[in-house]
């Protein structure tokens, strides 16, 4: 018999305590996984997002930056519209490598998410927004066949609803809800793993003839030779009074301080719950040891030294945040897609692709982490334990 | 001439209380030599038991000098002591004191977790066959009689092979 099973056998016979106990470090464990994981995950989402953009500068119409970008983000209408003549007048500025510019619409469609109803986004576009977007390919079908056709591009995700709802699929036809217009399907594009995914393509005219707003855009998308080039090209776009100029880099450095600023109030809960996961060790191992007072006292009176029954209570925290480490990294790993289907309900705004980044270095700090709270919280107990007196304990039981 | 196991000169031991005080050895003279069978007897409250926590290493006596085997237990430190203790002594509780979680033979191998010198260690299943217990070696102390209680906590002294047996 060895130290370890000794110490095991003493956390079974209180087998209700150990658990709950267990159970504690193992919450604190997994809120401290999914927290970290979701501040990797979301800063990686959103700037894969942002790069998938393509675009490293927006011009949308006067209004919040901030607002009118993270609605291009998530693929939604701009605040207001802008002039098609301002595309045509800064398209031969020396600073641009590509642009392309967009009209995003949202039409209500009573029939989406089983007939509760929801909103689908329409986006007028150009041929030069595939070479803004290198991600964007055609999966089947082929490109518009004229720049005002009756036709149709789906994203990945829309295509899959599409022809699973309505069993459509490249050379069909689909209505627009509240529209008269029917549009052939004649393409499909490859997953992106961004919001696109779901979005309907038109033609940029198209968009403007059927949703009446001919001459208008809301945003154009432009990708400069060099980056660092931004603020003249801004400088050189000040006159136009109606539009404004959005550097994506900014968004996203915006956006990740917000996040930032959310992350201390989220993690300071992760330290309270790690706290009081560290306080129930201690309380657990500080009960047992008093509860066990005989039964130290006898085994220093048969020769276990100080460091032998430090070790001995020692191993028991060490077993208790163990446990409740692996139990927690396995809450996190198959409970982290909950939370994220939570946050994603919760956030106004959540990139694409995976917003929990459950990574093996990251349960790796975690169980380590806890390990070292464990070492820390078993100090007292173990200390209260070694410094029992055997002749008390013996003289008790007289 | 065998030499001295134990020897005890003017040993005292008293209790102190808020308020009395107990003496229970008043400067009593003993010398045990190696190999020697001691029984000691008197009433209850004579001081028996004060004695073999004495000689034992698990209590200091209030004054007198104390000699067990070579070693003076009232200079030794609490890790000396619990060397002393595991490697030399082996002490069968008059209440017994064994381990309720643990079954007969896993009482009887606690001493060897705490235990330095491995050479001289018996086989704790022989011990409990020695003592006719090989029967009730999965059995736990609820599960046992005041004998067999007894008998384990025998062979839980034994097992390091201790220079000397006490036994309450």
């Amino acid at each position: 018999m060895k130290f370890f099973v000794l110490a095991y056998k003493n956390l079974k016979r209180r087998k209700s305590r150990s658990f709950l106990t267990i159970g504690g470090v193992a919450v604190a464990v997994a809120v401290l996984v999914c927290l970290l994981g979701f501040n990797a995950g979301y800063q990686e989402a959103l700037t894969s997002d942002v790069d998938k953009m393509g675009y490293q500068v927006l011009v949308t119409a006067k209004g919040c930056p901030y607002e009118a970008a993270t609605r291009v983000l998530k693929g939604e209408a701009g605040l207001k519209f802008i002039d098609e003549d301002i595309y045509k007048q800064i398209i031969s500025d020396p600073d641009i490598d590509k642009i392309t510019p967009l009209l995003v619409q949202l039409v209500y469609d009573p029939e989406k998410s089983d007939g509760k109803g929801g909103f689908d986004s329409y986006s007028g576009i150009e041929r030069s927004y595939m070479e803004l977007k290198p991600n964007v390919k055609l999966k089947s079908g082929e490109w518009f066949s004229s720049d005002d056709a009756n036709e149709v591009i789906l994203g990945y995700d829309k295509a899959e609803s599409i022809q699973k709802k309505l069993q459509k699929t490249v050379g069909d036809k689909i209505s627009i809800p509240g529209e008269d217009t029917n549009l052939v399907i004649v393409g499909i594009f490859e997953k992106t793993a961004s919001l696109e995914d779901g979005d309907f393509f038109l033609p940029l005219k198209t968009a403007q003839r059927i949703f009446e707003i001919e001459g208008k855009l809301t945003s154009i998308g432009i990708k400069l030779k060099q980056i660092d080039r931004l603020q003249a090209f801004e400088e050189r776009l000040y006159p136009i009074a109606s539009i404004q100029v959005i550097s994506m880099s900014q968004v996203k450095g915006t956006i990740l301080n917000l996040v930032n600023s959310a992350k201390i109030l989220i993690m300071s809960v992760a330290f309270i719950a790690i706290f009081v996961a560290i306080i129930g060790v201690i309380n657990t191992i500080l009960m047992s040891v008093f509860e066990r007072t005989q039964e130290i006292g006898i085994m220093k009176a048969i020769g276990a030294s100080k460091l032998d029954i430090f070790k001995l209570i020692w191993i028991e925290t060490l077993i208790i945040c163990t446990l409740g480490g692996i139990f927690g990294s396995i809450i996190a790993i198959f409970g982290g897609n909950l939370v994220e289907l939570l946050v994603r309900k919760v956030m106004p705004y959540a990139p694409g692709g995976k917003l929990l980044l459950v990574t093996p270095e990251l349960l790796l700090f975690s169980f380590f982490g806890v390990i070292i709270i464990g070492i820390i919280s078993g100090l007292y107990p173990a200390f209260r334990a070694a410094s029992m007196r055997p002749i008390e304990v013996i003289r008790s039981g007289e | 001439m065998k030499d001295f196991a134990i020897r005890a000169n003017k040993l005292k031991k008293i209790y102190s209380s808020e308020f009395e005080k107990i003496v229970a050895l008043k400067e009593i003279d003993v010398e045990i030599k190696e190999g020697e069978f001691v029984t000691i007897m008197g009433p209850s409250g004579a001081g028996k038991t004060t004695f073999l926590n004495l000689v034992g290493c698990l209590d200091k006596p209030t004054s007198g000098r104390l000699d067990i085997l070579g070693c003076n237990p009232i200079e030794l430190n609490e890790g000396k002591l619990s060397r002393i203790r595991v490697d030399k002594i082996g002490f069968v509780f008059e209440d017994f004191f064994l381990i309720s979680s643990l079954n007969s033979l896993e009482n009887v191998q606690l001493p060897l977790i705490f235990a330095r010198n491995f050479k001289n260690n018996t086989n704790p299943e022989t011990l409990l066959k020695r003592v006719g217990l090989d029967h009730r070696l999965t059995h736990f102390p609820n599960e046992l009689s005041g004998g067999e209680l007894q008998r384990v906590a025998v062979a839980r002294a034994l097992v390091n092979n201790p220079q000397i047996l006490l036994a309450d």
